[in-house]
């Protein structure tokens, strides 16, 4: 084991060299422009986009009822990582006038269809969830089933 | 003003126990396929944009391109969303301290971070200008295909070094429950703050509820699979004709002038005039040997039907039935060998593609056509009238439009 994680991990050093200085060779520009967006992804990702749904999922999560949670997370995996990966697609950046096949469908409409399919089956989930849940013969109270934010002791922010 | 270090959340702030080794290691090995198929397609489509004097690419099955660069732009898409909820599940280590009292340790922990980093950064980089291109958006200033090629070793490389150093958690992870198995005594419970990044006192933790109630590991292992097949669906249209009706997002329907999308407009090219100039020549030229057709004399030579797919390298492709001369015919017109290169000029002023090579492979290929017609009609402008280049197998870049002249290479 150790071996074969030697020579992967001696592998993988030898291509990720390679890929650098084939980047480096492109020029300072390239480089430059390259590690702009490199930072600059990464920072969108671990700086805005981590904490917002962290930060969401913590105040909304404890607000819905038990079974309605999963389908809530199922939902919004499927609408929010698809959304990110059209988004070249919905802002249309790309789109040149004159050539009308590219980009050439309706994507808002596209995206409101698929918000829609997406909470037809967070609808249909919490029915089943809320089902399953009763055939059980327990917990069948909408509500919150956590404390109430107030109840809620303060984050670590700041403690010692 | 600079924050507090203490500010700063600790990894043990996160108290979502559907983070855990067995749902980054499950995500992981198939953000790991993506990514091995998308370096190994993204390899061959770059071998046939810059093909090596040693390398033979194959001219069968005619589809392999398209198949191939579709597959790449699909696993590059269905990357998205694994890689968003694995870096969900592995959040909390950005805020793990490093160890400054012990210099082997430290430099350990930054080689390994260091390496992290680098997959994360360069993940993202590919991801982002890969999805971009596909819509033929552009907002930086270096050449894309050349810094993506760059890059996607970087990429692979610092994966391998990733899969080296946590192979035996992996290896653990994969073959281990997903979920903790249920115990006799009253389980943990599933309570809504799992979700959550505010740690929760057990004193203040809500009852436990029915397992079929919370969340769950394999909950979100399927929310993740989900998200990955719609993220597909929704735009693979536009390499896969079945497709296209569900495809909202895809970045083209499948329709264009003649029943085929073009890449770039004549307009675009800037060669509307020319190629409609009366006086348009297609020029041979074999050594001294030297030859000027008009599209009336191509006319008149012998003519044959291929369907062939345009495969572009953005991964959109459509088929198509062209009609034209056998390139190995024109090319006996002017006295050229058969084992000879090709190398073909568009009416284009500029453009990286605006000259390319076809291998003698593919010169005599009977399926290698000087195309005149596409689905039953002359070319359109934007389909490359007067003429152009159609062979098998060959990214969309190679098939040169509005041919000005065909050189055979000595």
């Amino acid at each position: 084991m150790r071996v074969v994680r030697g020579l992967v991990g001696l592998a993988g050093v030898v291509i990720a060299v390679v890929g650098v200085l084939k980047v480096l060779d492109r020029g300072s520009a390239t480089v430059i422009e390259a590690l702009k967006w490199f930072v600059g992804g990464t920072l969108l990702h671990d700086a805005v986009l981590a904490p917002i749904v962290v930060l969401l999922g913590a105040l909304a999560v404890p607000r819905v009822p038990t079974w309605a949670r999963m389908p809530l997370v199922t939902g919004v995996i499927v609408l929010g990582t698809t959304s990110v990966a059209v988004f070249p697609m919905l802002t249309g950046f790309g789109a040149i006038s004159d050539n009308p096949t590219l980009l050439d469908r309706n994507y808002a409409a596209g995206w409101w269809a698929l918000a829609a399919l997406t909470g037809l089956g967070m609808a249909a989930g919490c029915w089943w969830q809320r089902r399953t849940a009763a055939a059980d013969g327990s917990s069948t109270v909408p509500g919150p089933a956590t404390p109430a934010p107030a109840d809620r002791p303060e984050p670590p922010v700041g403690r010692p | 003003m600079r924050a507090p270090a203490h500010a700063l959340p600790r990894p043990e702030s996160f108290t979502s126990r559907l983070r855990g080794p067995e749902v980054t290691a499950r995500v992981g090995l198939w953000l790991g396929i993506c990514f091995l198929i998308a370096f190994v397609t993204g390899l061959y489509s770059h071998f046939q944009q810059d093909m090596p004097g040693w390398l033979t690419l194959p001219r069968r099955p005619v589809s392999l391109y398209r198949v191939s660069q579709g597959l790449h732009v699909i696993s590059g898409t269905a990357a998205v969303p694994l890689l968003l909820v694995k870096l969900w599940s592995v959040f909390p280590k950005l805020f793990e301290r490093v160890d400054l009292g012990n210099a082997r340790r430290l430099g350990l922990q930054l080689a390994e971070r260091g390496s992290i980093a680098l997959l994360i950064s360069s993940a993202i980089f590919q991801l982002s200008i890969g999805l971009a291109n596909t819509t033929h958006w552009y907002p930086w200033s270096f050449s894309f295909r050349s810094t993506h090629y760059a890059v996607a070793w970087v990429v692979i490389g610092s994966l391998l070094v990733h899969i080296a150093v946590k192979l035996p958690i992996i290896r653990s992870a994969i073959t281990g429950p997903v979920d903790p198995r249920p115990s006799p005594e009253p389980a943990e419970p599933e309570y809504a703050d799992e979700y959550a990044a505010v740690p929760m006192p057990s004193e203040t933790a809500p009852p436990a509820g029915p397992p079929t109630a919370g969340l769950s590991r394999r909950g979100l292992l399927r929310a993740t699979w989900l998200a990955t097949g719609v993220v597909v669906l929704s735009t693979a249209g536009a390499t896969v004709p079945l497709l296209r009706k569900v495809s909202v997002f895809g970045v083209r329907s499948g329709d264009g002038p003649q029943g085929v999308p073009i890449n770039k407009s004549a307009l675009a090219a800037r060669v509307t005039e020319l190629a409609r100039d009366p006086n348009y020549r297609l020029e041979l030229k074999n050594g001294d040997r030297t030859m000027k057709l008009s599209l009336d004399d191509l006319t008149q030579l012998p003519q044959n039907t291929a369907t062939l797919p345009i495969a572009c390298v953005e991964g959109w492709s459509a088929s198509g039935e062209w009609r034209g001369v056998r390139m190995r015919d024109v090319l006996s017109l002017v006295d050229a060998p058969d084992d000879v290169d090709l190398i073909a000029t568009s009416l284009q002023k500029s453009g990286a593609f605006r000259v390319t090579r076809l291998p003698s492979q593919f010169v005599n290929d009977p399926l290698t056509l000087l195309a005149l017609e596409l689905n039953g009609e002359p070319l359109s402008i934007d389909h490359g009238f007067p003429c152009r280049l159609i062979a098998p197998n060959r990214p969309g870049v190679l098939q040169t439009k509005w041919l000005a002249k065909l050189e055979v290479q000595a």
